[in-house]
């Protein structure tokens, strides 16, 4: 095999190198525009799967031999409740995000 | 004829891979920031200034339905009230509006100075995504801990009278975490008073004119519902404790 081969085999090789890299950062760069674009309609996605809780309780009235599975009730609205704030604070957080989007001067087209 | 000395094809191998690599990783983001930008308009171009600004207002009436749906979907499920929403619903329809008349005006500009000046207006004047947004996700936010902070004073009585008919062995500790319930909920209550009297600061005027002043009021009633938040949540841990103690009971 002669130098001038060996040398275009080896640039053949490092040709299919520079392929294989470029087509991996393109599969990498369709990704993130696809991941940016979900990101951008992600405002208030909060999960609100728990029971609705708050606002008004209906624990009046009753006699005092249910007092404890009144406290159960009580309970399990005050945990749901607790956990709407946490759903609450998720939406908060993804609004910050996109509020970096207009920190700045206005931008011109 | 000349060897073949592979070692002296390594070094450029090497090379040009860490070359690619650099161009590989550069690319992606580059894309992506090309994709986030706005089109670029020629001086004179009425036409593209006109379109970039319809596609700014769109992205933010579309980001203000997504907030008028929630606070329906919260209201639907009692997490918030009818004033509560009330409030939120005008502030949105505030700025649709607003959007709304934008748009016409800028559609119908013949100067581009003027319809860049509209593009400008977007920021400026409405700020949605630096200044409406962060702000009425966090009323809500704040108006579900007020709920959480009523119900849990409202069930006070409750929970007293269900203390006083537990065994004589357990009032203690059930008095004991009840005190600790009762304190936290003020504690809570007390933030959330704090929290209520910042709002009015978090404007678009006040973010262009006098930014220092904003964030530190932002910091501020972050620092409020977070502290609110925690003593809620450790008023329901104690509730949780309580009703475990009286469910072993019954």
């Amino acid at each position: 095999m002669t130098w001038t081969t060996m040398r275009r085999r080896a640039l053949t090789l490092c040709l299919a190198l520079a392929l294989f890299l470029l087509s991996l950062s393109l599969v990498a760069c369709a990704s993130r525009m696809g991941a940016s674009n979900a990101g951008n309609s992600n405002i208030s996605t909060s999960s609100s799967q728990t029971t609705p809780t708050t606002g008004s309780s209906d624990n009046s009235g009753s006699s005092g031999g249910s007092n404890s599975s009144s406290i159960q009730s009580i309970n399990q609205q005050v945990q749901n409740a607790v956990q709407n704030i946490d759903n609450a604070q998720n939406d908060t957080n993804n609004a910050d995000a996109t509020a970096t989007s207009e920190g700045g001067p206005p931008q011109q087209p | 004829m000349k060897k073949f000395n592979l070692r002296s094809l390594i070094k450029p191998m090497i090379a040009s891979a860490l070359g690619l690599l650099a161009i590989g990783a550069l690319l992606p983001a580059t894309v992506f920031a090309a994709s986030n930008q706005q089109t670029k308009c020629g001086a004179s171009d009425l036409n593209c200034v006109i379109t970039a600004g319809d596609t700014l207002i769109t992205n933010r009436q579309n980001s203000l339905n997504d907030l008028k749906a929630r606070i329906s979907t919260d209201l639907s499920a009692n997490k918030l009230t009818s004033d509560q929403a009330s409030v939120l619903q005008a502030d949105v329809a505030t700025n649709q509006t607003g959007l709304s008349n934008l748009k016409s005006k800028l559609d119908a500009e013949t100067d581009i100075k003027a319809a860049r000046q509209d593009v400008s207006n977007i920021f400026l004047q409405f700020r949605i995504y630096a200044v409406v947004l962060p702000r009425d996700y966090r009323r809500i936010q704040m108006d579900i801990e007020i709920n959480t902070k009523d119900l849990m004073q409202g069930s006070a009585s409750k929970i007293k009278d269900a203390i006083s008919s537990a065994p004589a062995n357990e009032q203690e500790q059930l008095n004991s975490l009840f005190s600790d319930y009762q304190k936290q909920v003020a504690a809570a209550e007390s933030q959330l008073d704090t929290a209520q009297q910042d709002f009015p600061a978090l404007t678009p005027e006040n973010f262009n004119q006098n930014r220092l002043s904003y964030e530190s009021t932002k910091n501020a009633l972050d620092s409020a519902l977070k502290a609110a938040r925690a003593d809620l949540r450790q008023a329901a841990k104690d509730l949780n404790q309580m009703a475990q103690i009286l469910g072993i009971k019954k």
